[in-house]
């Protein structure tokens, strides 16, 4: 075994793998991905102005109580040559949350249950985190979701993926029923047109208005036999149509559309 | 640089190379659909810095760099949850990967060393990288890389080497 050994190992592969997407979906994943950086770093811009005439930098704790101590310095916008490793740009440490020497926090969101969801750059390199007491979850910012919120209501739903899946079933005609005590659907509608690359061209799909606990969410959902089950905050449309709109929008295949998905 | 320069001459290189560096991300994850995820990351980075990227003549470096950044945290996070396949980096319609019976063996065993071994094989062997660029690349030292390589190369042997 040597470098061409492996070397050739490696084109081998393409006997077997499925086909490649076409390019103009990638475009229109880097598209979206450019501007919400833009809105990242003209926010950060913003944050830093806010703080120089403010006179503090606050560094918070983590949680809803941020330290009220001022510390002597602004946010640096110096950037590392080498960002540190991806897990490891921040840890909760002594109450708090401290970052690794070159990354820069760029938005931070209470994350409940003291912990905090933070927006942080390194580097070229943007990831958000979640970090609290037992955890340090981090993600590549900007490409699978919309927003820094959007990501830590993803991670931190209750119960997890599997609950929300469990929030409803889907029936094979497209009707969706409250799958647990405490959901209610308030507006349905089943098999709405959605592009290919959410329901695969076949799969049975649905999408509503439902209240779980009091709370109202926009849902969509897919495929009785393993019910895949999304939440969308409910900011986000104002009505179904307009939430099926933002959602064909997300998943429109194809140049100005993208693939990333919606959540 | 102007968008529609840029746009084209993403959308050549993506035409060009895609392929190529889905077969890395499947070498470093062992799975067509995480290796798809991990390169619409790998290229919508890209995207993002490519004017620089592209001046200084390091497109492929950049996304095999992203690649293999990504691809141990991104598999870590879909092991935590696999209740929703293909949703992570939504991309819920590809096709499925292949079977078991078609993995392939030299991936498969890939798979079984561990994170850092895995990611020096990958740039040292597979990708020919000199041992130099592979230590810049992964912020080790050049004798860690070699230690990485040595053992990394010995394991493969022992599980593949015959049937390679």
């Amino acid at each position: 075994m040597d470098h061409l050994d492996l070397s050739d190992h490696l084109e081998r592969l393409a006997a077997h793998e499925p086909p490649v997407r076409p390019a103009h979906e990638h475009l229109a994943a880097g598209r979206r991905a450019l501007r919400r950086r833009r809105v990242a770093e003209l926010g950060a811009v913003t944050a830093v102005l806010a703080v120089l005439v403010g006179g503090w930098a606050v560094v918070g704790d983590g949680g809803s109580s941020r330290a009220t101590e001022p510390p002597a310095a602004p946010p640096t916008t110096s950037r590392a040559p080498m960002p540190p490793p991806e897990g490891e740009w921040a840890q909760w440490q002594d109450g708090a949350v401290r970052l690794a020497d070159g990354v820069e926090e760029l938005d931070r969101i209470d994350a409940g249950r003291d912990g905090v969801g933070l927006e942080l750059r390194a580097g070229d390199d943007v990831r958000w985190y979640l970090v609290d007491r037992r955890r340090t979850t981090s993600f590549d910012a900007y490409v699978a979701f919309d927003s820094l919120a959007d990501w830590v209501s993803d991670q931190t739903f209750p119960g997890g993926p599997a609950a929300r899946a469990a929030l409803v079933r889907l029936a094979p005609d497209g009707t969706l029923a409250p799958g647990r005590p405490g959901v209610e659907i308030i507006e349905q509608v089943a098999s709405p047109d959605l592009p290919d690359s959410y329901d695969g061209g076949n799969l049975v799909t649905a999408a509503a208005l439902v209240e779980v606990d009091g709370e109202r969410t926009w849902l969509l959902a897919r495929d009785p036999a393993a019910t895949d089950v999304i939440t969308v905050a409910l900011a986000r449309a104002s009505t179904l149509d307009d939430f099926l709109a933002f959602a064909r929008e997300r998943y429109a295949d194809g140049p100005g559309g993208g693939s990333e998905g919606m959540l | 640089m102007r968008r529609a320069e840029r746009e084209a001459e993403f959308v050549a290189f993506v035409e060009g190379r895609q392929a190529h560096l889905r077969r890395v991300a499947y070498s470093l994850c062992g799975d067509w659909h995480l290796a798809e995820d991990l390169l619409q990351i790998a290229l919508a980075k890209l995207f993002v810095a490519w004017p620089r990227v592209r001046r200084e003549g390091r497109e492929e470096a950049y996304a095999r760099t992203v690649l293999v950044r990504t691809s141990i945290d991104e598999h870590r996070r879909r092991s935590r949850r696999p209740e929703r396949p293909g949703l992570e980096g939504l991309d819920p319609a590809t096709a499925p990967s292949p079977g078991p019976e078609d993995r392939d063996d030299l991936v498969a065993a890939l798979q079984e060393l561990p994170e850092m071994q895995r990611k020096v094989v990958v740039l040292r062997y597979l990708l020919d990288q000199p041992v130099a660029e592979v230590a810049a690349e992964l912020g080790i030292s050049e004798g860690t890389v070699k230690s990485h390589a040595s053992r990394g190369i010995g394991r493969l042997r022992e599980t593949v080497g015959g049937r390679l």
